[in-house]
């Protein structure tokens, strides 16, 4: 009763200081604490969408050659003027089948985009292809050597011999367009393959 | 009059009730302005992501688009021709089932995507599916060219090819 009596006596207003101050200091550590986060945050998007876009570029010449009705070739090389983030940074290319993959290290922080083609990919140089499938067809698969398989079967066989390639980005990307011929003895037909490679 | 009292009461009040607390009304304030600066700039991202992912994939569908015109799979007695025969075979897989394959396996397996092609008087149309796809969502972008589609030897008629691409976003 006493204790109570004082406490609502006490015109001092010591407490009322202390808990308005403490609750402010703590409002102020979780707003800078947020402000931190977001910079951050806003700062790993930007190194993100800046990868994005490079891979969106790599993307659009492999899409493009494949799109091509006719055996094309274009050279690709990644201007790093355009990337500001990643200007002396170590910038990795994987192109696998199925994705392109680009990988860069902040800080010890891996960042990555990656995309998928909408055409058939073949990362290894149009000598590697020609050599993969004499070996295993006995023909190069050109117009002149077609080969005598079913094409679900070529498909097959290249995909499993394909692995995630890793490409110099200091050097040019070449991708060309490539088609494999294959026959049943009575039909030629072709199947059209983006082959990405350095030499 | 009542309002000009109470502005009156306010000014001359000597109490300073509110006052020591002027600070936490100003922390509320601050917060408050950043979460709505947050959501600002986070829809502002969303939409701009939006739009992003639907350009990018605009261009790889008018890609797909633009090498189906040109493939020999579907091509007339000319190059810049589409042949009605062969759309009539692609879009019944029950009839030759072996080339429907064909034409999908040209494309990587990680895409999806069906052809929709149609003369522009609306009388014919064709729709090209892959059978072994299972997809069951509706979120594509499309893409369309003008194609030409050779009915029969001595009609050929303006028609477009549209390429509906699935994508999860």
């Amino acid at each position: 009763m006493l204790i109570r009596s004082t406490f609502f006596q006490d015109e001092r207003g010591w407490i009322d200081f202390f808990l308005s101050k403490t609750a402010l200091i703590l409002a102020s550590v979780v707003v800078i604490a947020a402000i931190y986060h977001f910079a951050l945050n806003m700062e790993e998007i930007s190194y993100k969408k800046e990868l994005d876009r490079l891979s969106a570029e790599l993307l659009y010449y492999i899409d493009n050659v494949g799109s091509s009705s006719e055996e094309t070739c274009v050279t690709y090389a990644i201007d790093f003027n355009h990337l500001p983030h990643f200007q002396y940074k170590t910038v990795e290319v994987l192109i696998s089948c199925e994705y392109v993959i680009i990988n860069a290290n902040i800080d010890g922080k891996s960042i990555i985009a990656a995309k998928a083609p909408a055409f058939r990919v073949y990362p290894y140089s149009p000598s590697t292809l020609s050599n993969n499938l004499k070996s295993n067809y006995g023909s190069n698969g050109s117009i002149n050597e077609p080969i005598r398989a079913d094409y679900a079967d070529i498909i097959k066989y290249l995909t499993s011999i394909t692995k995630e390639v890793s490409f110099n980005t200091s050097n040019p990307i070449y991708i060309q367009k490539t088609f494999i011929y294959f026959t049943d003895d009575i039909n030629v037909d072709k199947i059209g393959y983006v082959l990405v490679y350095q030499r | 009059m009542s309002i000009r009292l109470d502005m009156y009461l306010f000014t001359k009040d000597n109490r300073a009730i509110v006052e020591p607390q002027n600070d936490i009304f100003a922390t509320a304030l601050l917060v408050m302005g950043f979460v709505v600066f947050a959501c600002i700039v986070s829809k502002t991202y969303l939409a701009h992501e939006n739009s992003a992912f639907a350009l990018e994939n605009y261009e790889e569908a008018s890609l797909i688009a633009q090498s189906i015109v040109h493939s020999h799979m579907l091509q007339g007695s000319r190059m810049d021709l589409i042949s009605a025969e062969k759309l009539d075979e692609l879009s019944n897989p029950q009839v030759d089932k072996q080339n429907l394959n064909l034409f999908f396996d040209s494309f990587s397996p990680s895409i999806e995507f069906q052809v929709d092609i149609s003369t522009d008087d609306g009388v014919y149309m064709w729709q090209i599916r892959n059978t072994l796809s299972s997809r069951s969502s509706v979120a594509y972008i499309a893409a369309s060219v003008p194609v030409t589609i050779e009915l029969n030897p001595i009609q050929q008629v303006p028609g477009t090819l549209t390429v509906k691409l699935f994508k999860d976003q």
